[in-house]
């Protein structure tokens, strides 16, 4: 049995990449869902039970801060899992997502190696499969 | 701040060939560009204040190359090509003002794009133009 990871970025590109990404590093993920912005994220987080969710900073209507603060501030969201992968590497936009409840953070552009280290801290190694084999010759590309 | 800031335009330069170089697999060459037929433009603001809007003038040639490189696609749709150019200036400004603005005083606005006619293009004064791998880009900053 896999998990669910929700991808918060208001680029359907880089929401493709971050999604080929896991899996190509070999996890073992039930359920992808995408969102544009915090808006449409919490829409989706109505109707789907999700175990990790990976979020960009800036974006329209509704910023990944508001979203991190808002699942934090509810009784059923409070214990997901956070990452932010955002090109805002400034140490006040970071300190304030790390404060805010974010778990981690990856700046973009990111090494396939980042995302699968951060899933593996967060979510544990039982959720790699072991015939990941797919990563080779892809570690050297930044995303 | 923003004097300092413009004056950093070898900064913003570096950034452009190393996102084009590391996430798009593009490189700068030393030959004069002549402007395409088709152009997108990919606008991002930065403001402490007054805002700056930088404006990026990319090929649809160039554009379409970014999206199947970025991506890992055949299959490129005119949406990916426009969420391409949006990750694009993204990542190029977000890193530029991580480097120039460490303390996060500047705020990062949202990309946009849209097509345009050359015709907006030809003449700009200080329109910076590169051939990249054979293809137009164009970086126009206005205060």
């Amino acid at each position: 049995m896999g998990f669910n990871v929700l991808i918060v970025d208001d680029s359907s590109a880089m929401r493709k990449i971050i999604k080929k990404t896991i899996q190509i590093s070999g996890f073992d993920v039930d359920n992808f869902y995408e969102a544009g912005n915090g808006i449409e994220a919490l829409k989706v987080l109505e109707n789907n039970w999700v175990d990790i969710v990976l979020t960009d900073i800036n974006m329209p209507e509704m910023d990944g801060i508001t979203l991190i603060k808002k699942l934090r501030q509810s009784d059923i969201y409070k214990g997901i899992p956070i990452v932010v992968i955002s090109t805002e590497s400034r140490d006040k936009k970071v300190q304030e997502s790390l404060a805010i409840g974010a778990n981690d953070y990856i700046r973009k552009p990111f090494k396939p190696e980042e995302i699968k280290d951060t899933l593996i801290k967060l979510m544990g190694e039982e959720y790699v499969r072991t015939d990941d084999e797919e990563m080779e010759g892809f570690g050297e590309t930044d995303f | 701040m923003l004097e300092q800031m413009m004056k950093k335009w070898k900064d913003l330069e570096k950034q452009i060939f190393n996102i084009l170089s590391e996430m798009f697999f593009l490189f700068p060459e030393d030959e004069t560009p002549s402007l395409p037929k088709e152009l997108y433009e990919g606008s991002i603001s930065i403001s402490n204040g007054s805002p700056i809007h930088l404006h990026f003038f990319i090929g649809a040639d160039l554009a379409k190359v970014m999206a199947e490189n970025f991506i890992g696609e055949d299959e490129i749709t005119e949406r990916d090509i426009v969420e391409t150019i949006k990750e694009f200036v993204n990542m190029v400004v977000g890193n530029y003002i991580s480097d120039i603005d460490p303390e996060g005083m500047m705020e990062l606005g949202i990309p946009q794009v849209r097509k345009v006619d050359p015709s907006e293009v030809e003449g700009l004064k200080g329109l910076a133009q590169y051939q990249i791998d054979g293809h137009f880009l164009g970086i126009w900053i206005k205060e």
